[in-house]
């Protein structure tokens, strides 16, 4: 009896927090703005996706309390929903009572149209307590199902409202192949998907799961990239040469922001030799790319320099000034530990910004005017004009792919070297390297070397491509999303690196359908992260087994 | 691994060819000559338009109002034009050059969009544009006013906007300094934004060319709240005019602070479009009482504006944010009308030539709208360059009325 | 004995001792050159250092939270800048409907703190919710990890007041009795830079207090000290960490509540530069220590008020103002440089963190 009643006063709890999700989804206008973004074209909307799957999602966590006892949880996760229904539905009856719009602004008329799925008010309490409840009950049923046929039905779900979101850069992508776009056009309607379309999604998900589920799992299994032999030499061709098609068949768009997160990735090494494998705080990573980006640009533009050079042979310059800012910096700083090398690094991020902008170096660097009529990478404008159709996005992509190649092989090659192990040494511990004989200045001066390096090769790139630099791109934005992107994709590690950049770059750039809400998301989804995966989405070896431990024995992490 | 793939793409063939065969077919009943293509808005689908604006970030008040000046104007045509819905797509710019890029590479890639109103920011459009003029796009810039963007050398084929050269600005606002006010000496301060910086230049070179002198050229940081230093520089050698045309929440500090700056008593204050709303006056508090405001000359058109005013506030619960709404609704409004032109209907499917349609909105003549009356010139400046300023008559943001009679606020004083 | 001192000297301390050298007399060259032109009268000068001192105690309120969070966990508290703007921002709601309904005009004194009072419960509110949902179950990870909550924390709360309240300016009422100046001191002060001068003593010596003097500082102390031995002594860490972070909470509310009645002004993204000020001056003042942060703070608002003025003018650097900002960070790696655990801080810095 006494299990019993917390039981349901658990259910009663997590019906209230999915109240307030919801209500904060309103509230913030988010439900408003995707009123009319269709997912299945003619069928629902993601402002419903996002009432209905946060319902579902907090019926499900309930219904997992009482997996033995189906009635339980049957009605555990349908208190759930209905809670969070009805909490919800209040919203649009004291909307209706009193003015909240002085205060919320997106209290609107709009937002109780589509809180109440059209009806009025009180009906629509009704309605969405009722819509809480199946969306719980649905949550249980569903969770019965077990085995592929269970993993296809999330499979499904998730490709379905992904592809839904990303219908229009779905129908952007296919229209350019030309007449090939027949292959796949057929998978969207005018606004969303079309119902074929989520037929055949239906069809490969439960298909893949089908063969996945027949076959018996491999207990530690290893990547096809690791295994030995042939396999292994043809995987990577195929990688490589997957990589090499990117332009081409995806096109101009997903070139851009492939170029992006290109560009984070090597910020990303840089930031990965300092703090993933020397453990060198470091908040001001926009400094070396601000340097390098205006270093190509004063060399190679006709608006800065009586003798424009090409950008090859301003990228080295752009190179040596980083470096020599970042030794110049480090040198006095080096000392310092944890914290306070970061905070110090973070003023030094800020004062280049504002200097970038200012009129003191305005008849230098152009001040709010910036720069612009950079040079472009050679190889890159000869490609555009060699290959009919191709796009300076699209080329520049070869160039970056090339530099991030190098980066992570140099990553490598110094991470496997004598220096790589003095590194993690002083990471563990300083006072024990230098005890084992290792030069803290000049072994750390290395790391700030080739780190500021890398920075400063992101920022030639980062002018080079978009011909152009103002003072504004280099914000403490930048610094933090590199310093982000080693966390989420794992700390000292190289995959990590190019999963963070993809994750933390690449995936807004993607979903810039979300707009104004970018960020809001961007910030709630970095805490979750933080909160279920805390080593990172592909994490170094040794991290990983850092972490295992800890979970084992928590008081031995001080 | 390859026989389920193998498999699978034969599912994914066989799945594909059954659905292309059952598919309709569209007929061709209408050949496209165009030099840059045509878009085809197929029977009932929505014709697109799309915003480059800056929607997210520190500056989102600036396109966030802008984009809802062409979301007011799609609602004063009823949502529809030729019988075919509007649909608003957009992109965030955040006003940045490779923010401008991204948008505009995004952009150019969805041909089903007919015409693009955006930049919010100079800079945007500068880095953006020729990615988008050359996918044969045409753009109208609510809130660009650098110089150079319609300088005939410089212009991109496509591009227009409906905000006024600030080459336009500047020189009535020094002109009204010198003539109207009689000021001789005058100090600038600029926010090291485009917009600003390049005003203050126009202006402090037309009130040399006048004959005054300038004192002092400041700038701050737009994010700055503390301006009395650089206000006690400006008090040590007290000028007859501070001209600082930058925008709300730095205005509103330098406006209020000014006042309470020992020297600064008798100087005169003037600030630009950017400031031009009654959430200045808001943030200037009572020190805005008397103070002087450069911007478009509504009060032939103060009806009309009144009205979208209201509209505005019905719909997004709030006053306007920002300056650029209007431009905004007029670049809109243009766009429309020249798709009204260009279309071409054949049984419910339309043909718009991009071609036909930068032709048309280069060719346009005394469109009335919200800022004036608009006529394009050939390099894209499609601004009523009518400049007003106006004195602010009360800093009570609720008599915000602006106009020429005894009673309005701001109150029309020059021409 | 010099031979010894010689040999200690490397590379580095020159390089340092030039850099600093290169400051200072850059700093001496313009303060002289400004005030041998005798640009600026006493007044001015007087001008400048009360509106210092004025922003540099509503710095030192938003400093406290970031030094007593760090002094226990060791973590840079990211959203404290969103912590401090949501109080005035809320608070704003309650201000206006008290203007609109005339009690701020008739008990103007009683309004003013009842809005204070809301402003601080609100952010001491935000300050608890942050620490309980985010930033607890990560005690035990590793140090970034906690730093990458609150960036992502940060974003969170900065996106969702512009999503609820929009992102216009938001005016505070100005009050006839905060209006004009009055002698005070010998100096002729504005009435509202004495009232947010006062206001903020009497909190920062209220917190000193609370700190020194009761149970509940000495527990905050021990903690800071040792969490495990704390925990030994019969002291519930978790408890003391909610305390903590909801007094630097409800001193950043009230930082943010002063600012409101300084600048007249609040919008949703105005608390980034202010706090990134404040976290600078806990810093120059000796992260963790809170009479450090007081002082780093009242230090950093006078240099940024004077600073362009004094000595960046005389240097005849064109618009000096737009550079305040770069003098606060110049200023901030100069101390770090030559006392690298700020003006008042233990050994932090060299110390293991």
């Amino acid at each position: 009896m006494e299990k019993e009643k917390s039981f349901w006063r658990i259910a009663f709890e997590r019906g209230l927090v999915a109240g307030v999700i919801l209500l904060l989804i309103s509230l913030i206008g988010m439900l408003e703005a995707f009123k009319g973004r269709e997912i299945i074209g003619g069928l629902f909307t993601m402002s419903q996706v996002l009432i209905v799957g946060t319902l579902y999602l907090t019926g499900a966590a309930s219904g997992k309390l009482a997996q033995n006892n189906l009635r339980q949880s049957a009605l555990g996760a349908m208190l759930t929903g209905a809670v969070g229904g009805f909490t919800t539905g209040l919203l649009p009856i004291i909307g209706t009572l009193v003015n909240l719009r002085s205060v919320l602004l997106n209290a609107s008329p709009e937002l109780y149209k589509i809180l109440s799925f059209g009806t009025g008010p009180y009906l629509g309490l009704v309605v969405l307590t009722i819509v809480g409840a199946l969306s719980g009950l649905a949550a249980v049923l569903l969770n019965l199902v077990k085995g592929w046929p269970r993993q296809a039905i999330n499979n499904s779900l998730v490709a379905i409202i992904m592809l839904g979101l990303l219908a229009d850069l779905f129908r952007v992508t296919i229209e350019q192949w030309g007449n090939l776009s027949v292959l796949l056009s057929w998978m969207l309607a005018i606004k969303g998907l079309s119902y074929a379309g989520v037929a055949a999604i239906l069809a490969v998900t439960f298909g893949l799961s089908y063969l996945k589920g027949r076959k018996p799992a491999q207990a530690g299994s290893v990547s096809i990239f690791q295994q030995k032999g042939p396999k292994k030499y043809a995987a990577w061709l195929a990688a490589g040469i997957g990589l090499l098609l990117v332009p081409p068949i995806l096109g101009v768009y997903f070139s851009e922001v492939l170029d992006n997160v290109g560009i984070y990735i090597l910020m990303g090494l840089g930031m990965n030799i300092l703090l993933g494998y020397t453990g060198m705080f470091n908040l001001g990573f926009v400094a070396y790319y601000a340097l390098g980006a205006y270093t190509v640009g004063v060399l190679t533009s006709p608006e800065t320099s009586a003798n424009p050079i090409p950008w090859i042979a301003a990228m080295p310059v752009a190179l040596l000034v980083a470096i020599i800012a970042g030794v110049v910096l480090s040198i006095p700083v080096l000392r310092m530990r944890g914290d306070y090398l970061g905070i110090v690094t973070l003023g030094f991020g800020e004062i280049i910004r504002i200097l970038a902008g200012s009129d003191l170096l305005k008849p230098w660097i152009g001040g709010a005017n910036g720069i612009t009529q950079i040079a472009r990478p050679g190889i890159a404008l000869w490609l555009t004009k060699a290959v009919p159709g191709f796009q300076i996005q699209q080329t520049v992509y070869y160039v970056i792919l090339f530099f991030v190649i190098v980066g992570i092989f140099l990553s490598i090659r110094l991470r496997d070297s004598r220096q790589g192990r003095a590194w993690m040494a002083i990471r563990e511990d300083e006072d024990v390297a230098q005890a084992m004989g290792i030069d803290l200045v000049n072994v750390k001066l290395l790391a700030v070397i080739v780190s500021s390096a890398l920075g400063g090769l992101a920022g030639a790139l980062f002018a080079g491509r978009l011909s152009s630099t103002y003072p504004q791109s280099y914000t403490l934005m930048v610094s933090l999303n590199a310093l982000c992107l080693i966390i989420v994709g794992g700390m000292g590690s190289i995959p990590g690196v190019v999963a963070g950049s993809l994750a933390l770059v690449g995936l807004p750039d993607l979903l810039r359908e979300f707009g104004e809400f970018r960020m809001l998301v961007y910030g709630a989804l970095l805490v979750v992260m933080m909160l279920v995966k805390p080593e990172g989405l592909l994490p170094a070896e040794a991290a990983k087994r850092e972490f295992h431990t800890e979970e084992n024995a928590p008081a031995a992490a001080d | 691994m390859s026989k389920r793939l193998f498999v699978l793409a034969s599912i994914l063939m066989v799945v594909t060819v059954l659905l292309s065969a059952c598919g309709p077919k569209a007929g061709k009943a209408y050949e496209c000559t165009d030099p840059l293509g045509c878009v085809v808005v197929e029977k009932g689908a929505p014709i697109r338009i799309a915003y480059a604006l800056v929607v997210e970030g520190p500056d989102a008040s600036l396109g966030t109002d802008s984009k809802r000046g062409i979301e007011i104007q799609i609602d004063d045509h009823g949502g529809t034009l030729l019988g075919h819905p509007i649909e608003l797509v957009g992109e965030n710019t955040g006003c940045n050059a490779e923010g401008g890029q991204a948008a505009a590479t995004k952009l150019s890639t969805d041909k089903s969009i007919v015409a693009i109103v955006g930049t919010s920011c100079s800079s945007e459009a500068r880095a953006g544009f020729p990615i988008l003029s050359e996918a044969g796009f045409s753009m109208i810039s609510p809130s660009n006013t650098a110089p150079d963007l319609t300088d005939p050398a410089k212009h991109v084929p496509g591009y227009f906007r409906t905000a006024h050269n600030d080459k336009v600005q500047g020189a009535v606002a020094a002109e009204f300094a010198y003539n109207s006010l009689g000021a001789r000496k005058a100090a600038t301060v600029h926010d090291g934004s485009l917009y600003a910086d390049q005003l203050q230049q126009v202006f402090a070179a037309r009130f040399k060319e006048l004959g005054g002198e300038v004192v002092y050229q400041g700038a701050v940081q737009p994010t700055d709240t503390d301006m009395r230093s650089v206000l006690t520089s400006i008090a040590a050698n007290p000028p007859d005019i501070l001209y600082y045309p930058i925008f709300v929440a730095a205005g509103g500090f330098i406006t209020a602070q000014a006042r309470e700056t020992p020297g600064l008593e008798n100087t005169a204050l003037m600030g630009a479009d950017g400031i031009y709303t009654p959430d200045f006056l808001k943030a200037a508090g009572e020190a805005s009482n008397g103070m002087y405001l450069s911007s478009p000359d509504f009060t032939v058109f103060g009806d009309a504006y009144t009205k979208f005013q209201e509209k505005y506030e019905a719909k997004y619960g709030e006053k306007v944010l920002n300056v650029f709404h209007a431009h905004a609704y007029d670049a809109a409004g243009l766009i429309f009308a020249a798709i009204e032109k260009v279309a071409v209907d054949v049984d419910g499917t339309l043909y718009i030539g991009r071609q036909a349609l930068r032709d048309a909105i280069a060719a346009t003549k005394d469109y009335k709208g919200l800022t004036g009356n608009l006529t394009c010139s050939e390099s894209g400046d499609c601004a009523d360059p009518k400049i007003a300023v106006y004195q602010v008559t009360n800093s009570d943001p609720a008599t915000w009325n602006p106009g020429a009679a005894a009673d309005s606020n701001p109150k029309k004083v020059y021409p | 004995m010099l031979k010894n001192w010689l040999k200690r000297i490397s590379a580095t301390d020159i390089l340092m001792w030039g850099i600093g050298l290169i400051i200072i007399l850059g700093v001496v060259w313009g303060s002289v050159a400004t005030l041998s032109s005798g640009k600026y009268d006493s007044a001015a000068w007087q001008n400048l250092i009360v509106t210092g001192l004025t922003l540099g105690s509503i710095y030192a309120l938003i400093a406290i939270g970031y030094t007593v969070v760090y002094g226990i966990l060791r973590m840079i508290n990211f959203a404290h800048s969103e912590i401090f703007s949501g109080g005035p921002l809320v608070a704003y709601y309650l201000a206006r409907a008290l203007n609109d309904n005339g009690f701020l005009a008739k008990q103007p004194i009683v309004g003013l703190v009842l809005v204070a009072l809301f402003s601080m419960f609100i952010s001491m509110s935000i300050a608890f919710l942050a620490e309980r949902i985010a930033y607890r179950p990560l005690r035990k990870a590793p140090r970034l990890i906690p730093l990458i909550t609150a960036i992502g924390v940060s974003f969170f709360l900065l996106y969702t007041y512009k999503g609820l309240f929009g992102s216009g300016i938001k005016d505070y009422p100005q009050l006839d009795i905060l209006k004009g100046r009055t002698p005070f001191l010998g100096m002729d002060i504005q009435i509202v830079y004495i009232v947010i001068l006062i206001s903020a003593f009497v909190l920062l010596a209220i917190l000193y207090s609370i700190v020194q003097f009761t149970k509940l500082g000495k527990a905050m102390r021990a903690v800071s000290e040792d969490k495990d031995t704390a925990a030994l002594m019969g002291i519930d860490v978790d408890q003391i960490i909610s305390a903590t972070f909801m007094i630097g909470g409800a001193l950043a509310g009230a930082g943010g509540f002063l600012y409101a009645l300084m600048f007249h002004q609040v919008a949703f993204a105005m608390g980034f530069f202010p706090a990134l000020k404040a976290f600078t001056s806990a810093v120059v003042g000796g992260i963790g220590n809170v009479v450090g942060a007081m002082i780093g703070a009242m230090f950093l608002g006078i240099i940024e008020a004077m600073g362009p003025n004094i000595f960046l003018d005389g240097l005849g650097v064109p618009a000096p103002n737009q550079l305040k900002d770069a003098i606060a960070f110049v200023l901030l790696v100069f101390i770090l440089i030559f006392r690298p655990t700020g003006i008042l801080g233990e050994r932090l810095a060299t110390k293991k963190a």
